[in-house]
């Protein structure tokens, strides 16, 4: 017998996200440490984190991003076989969207998550670009940029 | 200092001490205290049977070799504290978010996102 109850659904972080945690955004990581202590599970794309670490190079960037092995309830997504890579490489075709982005986007669609993103505009272009809608959560606020 | 193993499983090179000048080999997952001292740490070490990667094995040789460590040993006590100053300062870097992150915005932004999620799709939700 458990006294938990369900597993809420996982959001999918997308490079957006990330690239602020690399950047050492203190509101943006608190957030997820508090989501993650609420027990939803945090989907990280490896490529996602490949994006935020190309867009912030330094050792405390790379350091925060290593630290997203310590959330409780977080879940890697590699790409993990040729056949994964080869569906990746179709979605980057037919999305133009940059290979980490594309990889957030094949991860939400095939788990049935929503992408939770600083950039609510990208994904509002591309929601149609796959079979199914994707579907987002931004949590910037109104006058925070990028 | 350093066997190889070879055969249908995957190559991996066993280290027979951890810390300590002199090695010998043992049989994998024994552990056991020896006398030997360690400076850094002021107690006795701990000598373990580990086994590592070849390619790790021949760089931890080639560095006594090269004279930049006195022995592979001091070269793997060496990555492990690299390692452990590593993993100190990711979480100091978490810590200091959790500390200095305004709790105000982080509460709006939770309650943005919770609005939005409860707008989802049954199936997003």
């Amino acid at each position: 017998v458990s006294d938990t109850g369900p597993v809420p659904t996982p959001w999918v972080l997308d490079a957006s996200v990330l690239t602020a945690v690399a950047r050492g955004d203190y509101s943006i990581m608190s957030f997820i440490q508090h989501v993650d202590a609420g027990g939803r599970p945090l989907v990280i794309p490896a490529l996602a984190i490949t994006g935020a670490s190309l867009d912030m190079r330094s050792e405390d960037a790379e350091l925060i991003l290593q630290g997203l092995h310590r959330l409780e309830n977080a879940i890697f997504a590699p790409v993990q076989d040729s056949e994964q890579a080869v569906r990746l490489a179709g979605i980057v075709s037919r999305t133009g969207l940059d290979a980490w982005d594309a990889h957030v986007a094949a991860v939400a669609d095939a788990s049935v998550c929503p992408i939770l993103t600083l950039d609510a505009a990208k994904w509002q272009e591309h929601a149609h670009d796959l079979d199914e809608p994707l579907h987002f959560i931004e949590i910037a606020e109104p006058g925070d940029e990028d | 200092v350093v066997g190889v193993h070879g055969g249908d499983q995957p190559r991996t090179t066993t280290v027979t001490r951890l810390a300590g000048s002199a090695t010998r080999r043992k049989r994998h997952y024994k552990q056991r205290e020896t006398v030997k001292y360690y400076p850094a740490m002021g107690e006795r070490n701990t000598e373990l049977t580990i086994t590592i990667a070849p390619h790790l094995a021949a760089y931890a040789q080639r560095m006594v070799a090269a004279g930049t460590a006195p022995t592979i040993s001091a070269v793997i006590n060496d990555a492990l504290e690299a390692q452990i100053r590593r993993d100190q300062r990711s979480r100091a870097l978490w810590g200091e978010a959790a500390e200095r992150a305004d709790p105000e915005k982080v509460a709006r932004m939770l309650a943005r996102a919770e609005e939005q999620r409860s707008q989802l799709p049954p199936s997003h939700r």
